[in-house]
């Protein structure tokens, strides 16, 4: 009897196995799906893509290319390079500057002083303005006839009717404060949050010994933060690299190609040529640098080792 | 609770049917219908992106809806600066509408992916072959890359430059007869200090277009290639836009280098600026912005006596290939450049009217703009250069290729000559790639 119960209760309990095996994969499929749908496939696509001629204009050239896409982009496009190098600065002195002002408005910020939400408020806001609004922004405050050059000129620090936009010397740098002051913030928030969880106690020691506020910092807050430092300067990195909205609005690309950065030649490259074979060879080469640097990163940077 | 191996499979159904709707209803075709009860439904989408026009055009539709039982019209304004995109996304998709407006410079890229439909035959049994513009016409036709007749112009415009008649008073100039005399009324009504400028150029987007204007105009070259050589480096040509760079920074604003449309009809209609060069589609900015203190004068003869117009891409009626209804959708377009209607569309942009049967309608002579605008049209002396529309590469070589090159040269960074040769040399290779097809 009991020999017959327990050749009847096998299949029972392996079907639940089964179905206990099946269900993490089931619970998972959905966001499998997903990625697949709309990361890998694009990803893909876009590989394959690079390795043809494909033009909508042009449908009669279309098809395969090899290597020619990516031969003509690092040995006959004259914009290619100079886009790249554009990026790099771009990326360099956003990330950098974003996080030193970041990381002293948190300081700040955290501190106890009167309207220190108000404070807040404001070193929060940009963070909630869109791209094309910042762009408006900026457009008012470096226009020569309304903005902040009118100011300066009756300072004598300017010259009439200068655009800062227009020069090819500082529309880099204009461009740049511009999104300098959007991105502080991101800085900002993800530092105070992390600055807020450090525990007193460790600064009541360090008081106990003598340190000054310096060491305080150096040795305390800082060596706290760096994790978060490390993934907030990745994420923002990889953000300011793919930056389009700002500089398509504010200078779209120009003077000449001064500001023009890989991923906005890729747009210009997508919507007006409308030549997808390369604009995808293009991305492709971004879609690279941007995981070997990654990597690189985080291997040198040994995230969440002490 | 655990679900039964029936309701499993009836939810991953339900979510992949699901998944399926939510996926294909993105790309669902926009092209006409007809419904059960046998109407027709066609699709109308205009590239101008005007949210007052678009008022004006639901009225015309309307209207022809009511004169044409058991056809509706659904209506979609797209954004002006993405309206080819948008167009060439449906066009790849499948989802084109029936009937849309295009600019003159979409046709060739839509016709080399075979997107539009002939319209020979039916324009060849059709009264508008007696009552369009037969140049205008023939203009369209060419521009098509297989020369064939795929749209129909329902706007004419010239360049013009635009002058604050208020300043011009002031100054004692009565009118701009000669280039040599536009020069010099540039240079006499600057006047930095007051923050007036005598000129201002259009540097950034769509810039290189107006550029080959001025020089056309100014030099009286009348082909745009002479045996497969681009006329546009020209040694009179180089003169010509060299002239017109050395004004940059000196009687026009600094910031005139990112220059689009719409900052360079807003300087002008600040009041920074005593002239504009722009076609007759910004009178209405300038009417609301300075009314009774601004005129219109057609560009000076060249220097060859003539009047040379290099001519503005038409906007035009196209109907896709991929239409359910391409009767009715051409009723659309017969309806559309009627006298009537073509008259009431053209007067809403300030534009001349394709059908001529319209052009003596009387408000074209209350507006001066496009009284100066026809009356030269009209002359003996006029001689009209097609820009090569039918190049598949020509907006490309023209706004993302040339466009920051221009930008160099206003910066002083690349000579005019070497401008110049780049932009021949590129039009010359496309050309050349269209003769070999």
């Amino acid at each position: 009897m009991n020999a017959l119960a327990t050749t009847s209760a096998r299949p029972g309990a392996a079907r639940r196995r089964r179905r206990r095996g099946l269900t993490p994969w089931l619970l998972l499929s959905p966001i499998v799906v997903l990625i697949s749908v709309f990361m890998a496939y694009p990803i893909i696509n876009v590989l394959y893509t690079s390795f043809f001629h494909k033009n909508v204009v042009m449908p009669w050239n279309d098809g395969f290319a090899g290597l020619d896409n990516y031969r003509r982009m690092f040995f006959d496009d004259p914009t290619f390079w100079p886009s790249l190098g554009v990026t790099g600065r771009w990326v360099l002195v956003q990330v950098t500057c974003q996080l030193v002002v970041g990381l002293v408005l948190a300081l700040i910020v955290n501190e106890r002083f009167r309207a220190r939400g108000p404070a807040r408020a404001l070193v929060f806001s940009p963070w909630a303005i869109s791209g094309v609004l910042t762009t408006s922004i900026w457009l008012l405050l470096y226009n020569p006839s309304t903005g902040i050059i009118t100011v300066l000129e009756k300072f004598g620090v300017s010259s009439v009717g200068f655009a800062p936009l227009a020069d090819v010397d500082t529309a880099f740098w204009a461009a740049a404060l511009a999104e300098l002051w959007r991105g502080i913030p991101f800085f900002a928030i993800l530092l105070l949050a992390e600055v807020q969880s450090i525990p007193h106690e460790l600064y009541e020691a360090a008081s106990v010994d003598g340190a000054s506020r310096w060491r305080r910092f150096w040795h305390v807050t800082l060596p706290h933060l760096r994790n978060v430092i490390i993934l907030s300067t990745l994420l923002r990195g990889v953000w300011e690299f793919n930056n389009v909205d700002l500089l398509y609005t504010l200078t779209n690309g120009g003077p000449g190609t001064s500001t023009t950065t890989l991923p906005l030649y890729v747009a210009q490259v997508a919507t007006i040529s409308s030549d997808f074979g390369y604009g995808s060879a293009l991305t492709t080469v971004a879609f690279v640098i941007l995981l070997v640097l990654s990597i690189l990163y985080l291997r040198l940077s040994r995230l969440g080792k002490d | 609770m655990t679900l039964t191996r029936t309701g499993r499979r009836a939810g991953v159904l339900g979510s992949l049917v699901a998944a399926s709707a939510l996926l294909t209803g993105c790309l669902s075709a926009g092209g006409g219908d007809t419904d059960a009860e046998g109407e027709v439904r066609l699709t109308y989408w205009d590239h101008s992106g005007n949210a007052d026009e678009s008022d004006t055009l639901r009225q015309i539709l309307a209207e022809f809806e009511e004169q044409h039982e058991g056809v509706t019209v659904e209506f979609l304004s797209l954004p002006s600066d993405s309206a080819l995109q948008k167009i060439n996304t449906a066009i790849s998709s499948d989802s084109t509408p029936d009937v849309s407006s295009i600019s003159g410079s979409f046709l060739s890229p839509f016709v080399s992916q075979g997107a539009l439909l002939d319209l020979e035959d039916y324009f060849a049994e059709s009264s508008l072959r007696d009552e369009l513009d037969p140049e205008l016409v023939e203009s369209v036709r060419g521009d098509a890359p297989d020369g064939v007749l795929h749209s129909l112009p329902f706007t004419g415009t010239s360049s013009i430059l635009w002058y604050r008649s208020d300043w011009f008073a002031e100054a004692g100039i009565d009118a701009i007869p000669t280039w040599d005399g536009f020069f010099q009324t540039v240079a006499q009504l600057t006047d930095k200090s007051q923050g007036r400028y005598g000129f201002t150029i259009r540097g950034g987007e769509g810039s290189v277009f107006p550029l080959l204007q001025y020089a056309f105009a100014y030099t009286g070259i009348e082909d745009f290639f002479v045996d497969g050589e681009a006329t546009v480096d020209d040694p009179a040509m180089v003169e010509a836009v060299q002239r017109y760079v050395d004004l940059y920074d000196v009687s026009t604003p600094t910031a005139d280098l990112n220059n689009g449309y719409a900052p360079m009809v807003g300087q002008f209609d600040a009041g920074d600026i005593a002239i504009v060069q722009h076609n007759l589609g910004s009178l209405a900015n300038h009417e609301e912005a300075l009314p009774g203190a601004f005129a219109a004068t057609t560009f000076p003869p060249s220097a060859t006596g003539r009047n040379v117009v290099l001519s503005d891409p038409l906007q035009q009626y196209v109907v896709y290939e991929g239409t359910d209804h391409p009767d009715e959708a051409w009723e659309l377009v017969e309806y559309l450049l009627s006298p009537e209607v073509n008259s009431r569309v053209n007067e809403m942009k300030s534009q001349l009217p394709t059908n001529v049967e319209a052009r003596d309608d009387e408000w074209i002579g209350s507006i001066q703009a496009l009284s100066a605008a026809r009356d030269l049209q009209s002359s003996d002396d006029l001689a009209v250069v097609s820009p090569p529309l039918y190049l598949p590469e020509y907006s490309s070589i023209i706004r993302s290729d040339m466009e920051p090159v221009f930008q160099q040269v206003l910066a002083g960074q690349v000579a005019v000559a070497d401008f110049l040769g780049q932009l021949a040399e590129k039009l010359e290779q496309a050309e050349a790639g269209f003769r070999s097809r």
